[in-house]
């Protein structure tokens, strides 16, 4: 489980503003176990000391939880970091197969193109990697957004590592209906339903899983306390006595997608209070759109596939792709602008291969900027281990279907277009020309 | 320090940041980027045929006076075949439409476009002020939401046009969605991203704007010195959209793409087969035969409760309770007048260009 919470805000007046409490679940379990006999679940803990590698300045709330935990039969305490997404260690021991650690992308260039890392930065420790990673997004606000998907891959690939069926969330109504607003902010419309309600099927453990009686070998993600608001929970914890370790805020603060919607969700809520169940309540009536083309890379959710060609008709970034330009040229412009130059060596890009949202986190810039290092294709940036280790599996789908169909191994075909201008048009035409 | 070249034409000065893109770019190729965009929308979406009729929603204010501009300047550039008028809907607030019927007027001379302007008055008996004295000022959006669109319908069914074009733009859309999300409004929800609207018994209706960022609709009219008013409704600010807007902002400033990626938000999901099947489905209204999803559509509810002085009886289920205590609807209530689609020709005379 996965657990959220923030300090109180006015501790001496007895108001907290307790965003979920997992340790509620924890003790409502225990309180179960004593009433009937409670067999077959298993509730698996897992904190993830994420910020710490983020914030500076911060401690280790570890073995603060670990200590909470204790207090609590039956429950296992499994401790990870965010920095293990690109730790080989820990993709090994959840069984992950392949994964290069020397496959990077260039975040300067928005088809995220692929390439090798070198030898020195293939040696990088795994919080030296997350921080890269952390360092070349961006936006401020695309910080937290890509920790959160750090976050919940590491717990479901735990998760299945450890056999768990489910996988419980301690969101409560009031931010579920915070990260559907914060969702659809950043472009994640099409999942919009897998904010409330998902199964994940894991690619590498899945026969096992279910020869192991999983159903579907799918694990269900699950939020127990989605029904019940914030203040709730709040109210809840306060007379259970629950001690609440609390959590540090990112740097950026509300310049962030994430804080920015929550106050403006609990702000409307007191004008308008039945905002919060509204926002959940619509948000559960919609349906993806027909045309998911596969699944994220990063977030490993559904996306929606053609996202380069939607954003190049909406916004024309540069003339060298002829096809979003009209027919008319204005008369400032010379005859080179509007040559399709030869395009460059066809490279592996991320782009094709991830979903609008996590585009989006990677890509979209902001006036404001961020603490961001020079990103570029010689200084590619780390992938989580998942990512790289889909992509290698990917190529090598490829390459084997060439095999056995008994083609040569060549890149799949690819069109590219280029503007013909008066010259080229003549050549082709000339022995057909009469004289004037 | 030398000075920044376009990113685009790579040859002459930058002279502005675009919001959309955060390019520096110079004005030439800005004009051109804005307004090829419009094309493309309007070329992908199929929204026009050669010989069409277009009614230009004209406020006056930036959106539709920049829309008027650029559906011309298209409209002759590709030879889209399109005949244009200008139709302004006059809601009869005090200090705020004078002025901006004035700028109307204003373009009609400058587009050369026939003009018609059709008053809440002469449509309903009511203009907004008098409304809002009756109903204050927390749900007067309604009304005058639900009259406008009547009243942009019947005065293009009088110019006999087959499209309405209005000057919606991406950060209007991305609020519509957001304020649809919050208010549990699903009907709304599910077609607010449509960049065309038509149904059995109204007028085609488009917004060319769809992906064209507010700030960017300034940026043009300053650029190109157009003439337009800029007023707020004196009676928004109390409005459930201001949130939205205050909001959305906020968002933008964290992060330029969240109007971009809201409208894509929107376009990427709709509503589930299940809830559909209870949705109403559409009908007339029985009294002024416009589209209703029930027997009276949502204008003659409204001016039913007005010219009974119970108000809110189309808003609130206390003020519908009181107005059925009334007993049944009296024989010679003023009505709206009955709505037909297009005949062929117009029913009204156009105030030409002179």
């Amino acid at each position: 489980m996965h657990r959220s919470t923030t300090q109180p805000e006015n501790p001496e007046a007895g108001k907290t503003t307790l965003e979920t409490s997992l340790f509620g679940l924890a003790e409502l379990y225990a309180m179960l176990r004593r009433v009937t006999p409670f067999q077959g679940y298993v509730f698996l803990r897992i904190y993830l000391v994420s910020r710490n590698q983020l914030l500076s300045q911060t401690r280790d709330r570890t073995e603060d939880i670990r200590a909470v935990v204790k207090k609590y039969e039956g429950l296992t305490f499994i401790p990870l970091r965010v920095e293990d997404a690109f730790d080989r260690a820990w993709w090994d021991s959840v069984g992950g197969k392949g994964g290069a650690e020397d496959l990077g992308m260039d975040v300067a260039n928005e088809d995220l193109v692929l390439s090798s890392i070198s030898d020195a930065e293939h040696s990088e420790t795994p919080k030296s990697r997350l921080q890269r990673y952390i360092s070349s997004l961006p936006t401020q606000t695309a910080i937290p957004s890509a920790v959160q998907t750090l976050t919940r891959m590491l717990l479901l690939h735990t998760a299945s590592a450890t056999g768990s069926s489910h996988l419980l969330l301690g969101t409560s109504l009031t931010s579920l209906s915070i990260s559907l607003i914060s969702s659809i902010s950043q472009g994640g419309g099409f999942v919009v339903k897998e904010e409330a309600k998902e199964e994940w099927v894991p690619k590498r453990s899945l026969e096992t899983r279910k020869e192991n009686g999983h159903e579907n070998g799918a694990i269900r993600i699950i939020r127990p306390l989605q029904d019940v608001g914030m203040k709730e929970c709040a109210m809840w914890a306060w007379w259970h006595g629950l001690n609440v370790v609390g959590r540090e805020k990112f740097p950026g603060g509300k310049q962030s997608i994430g804080p920015l919607t929550k106050e403006f969700i609990v702000g409307l809520e007191r004008d308008y209070p039945s905002t919060v169940s509204a926002i959940a309540r619509t948000c559960a009536k919609l349906a993806p759109k027909k045309g998911a083309g596969g699944i994220c890379l990063l977030c490993e959710r559904p996306a929606q596939y053609g996202l380069q060609d939607w954003k190049s008709r909406i916004s024309i970034r540069s003339f060298k792709d002829t096809s979003t330009l009209g027919s008319y040229h204005p008369p400032h412009f010379r005859d080179q602008d509007m040559t399709g130059s030869p395009l460059p060596e066809v490279s592996l890009s991320l782009t094709p291969f991830l979903c609008y949202s996590c585009h989006t986190t990677l890509t979209s810039r902001s006036s404001r900027g961020t603490t961001a290092v020079t990103a570029s294709k010689d200084n590619p940036v780390p992938l989580p281990l998942w990512v790289t280790s889909d992509l290698a599996a990917s190529a090598e789908n490829a390459a084997h279907l060439a095999a056995t169909r008994g083609a040569p191994e060549v890149p799949e075909e690819i069109w590219r277009r280029r503007k013909i201008d008066t010259e080229q048009m003549k050549a082709t035409v000339a022995e057909f020309l009469l004289d004037d | 320090m030398a000075p920044r070249i376009c990113a685009l034409c790579e040859n002459a000065r930058a002279m502005l940041k675009r919001p959309k893109t955060g390019q520096q770019i110079c004005r030439d190729c800005f004009f051109y980027v804005f307004e090829t965009e419009v094309h493309n929308t309007i070329i992908q979406s199929m929204l026009f045929q050669p010989g069409d009729r277009v009614a230009i929603g004209a406020s006056g204010g930036k959106d539709s006076t920049v829309l008027a501009h650029v559906m011309k300047t298209l409209n002759e550039r590709y030879g889209y075949g399109l005949e244009l008028f200008l139709l302004s809907i006059d809601e009869g607030i005090t200090g705020y439409r004078d002025d901006s019927l004035e700028t109307v007027k204003r373009n009609q001379q400058q587009y050369d476009m026939p003009l018609k302007i059709l008053s809440y008055d002469e449509l309903y008996g009511w203009t907004m002020d008098a409304i809002v004295s009756q109903v204050g000022r927390k749900n007067n959006c309604t009304f005058c939401g639900v009259f406008r669109r009547q009243a942009l319908d019947r005065g293009a069914a009088m110019l006999n046009v087959d499209h309405i074009v209005t000057g919606h733009n991406a950060d209007d859309i991305a609020e519509t969605v957001l304020m649809n999300i919050m208010r549990g409004d699903i009907a709304r929800l599910g077609r607010c991203t449509t960049i065309c609207t038509q149904g059995e018994d109204t007028i085609k209706r488009s917004k060319p704007f769809k992906y064209a960022y507010e700030k960017e609709i300034v940026m043009y009219a300053y650029f190109k010195k157009l003439d337009y008013f800029s007023t707020e409704c004196i009676y928004s600010p109390d409005a459930y959209r201001g949130h939205a807007r205050v909001f959305l902002k906020e968002l933008e400033a964290a992060r330029p793409s969240a109007i971009i990626d809201i409208i894509h938000s929107g376009e990427a999901f709709e509503v589930s087969e299940e809830v559909k099947a209870t949705q109403k489905s559409q009908q007339t209204c029985i009294r002024c035969g416009y589209m209703s999803s029930n027997d009276l559509c949502k204008a003659c509810t409204l001016l039913e409760g007005l010219e009974r002085g119970v108000a809110k009886s189309g808003i609130t289920d206390r003020g519908r309770k009181q107005l059925e205590s009334q007993g049944p609807t009296p024989d010679n209530l003023r009505t709206i007048p009955p709505f037909k689609l297009p005949s062929g020709n117009p029913t009204i005379a156009i105030e030409a260009t002179s």
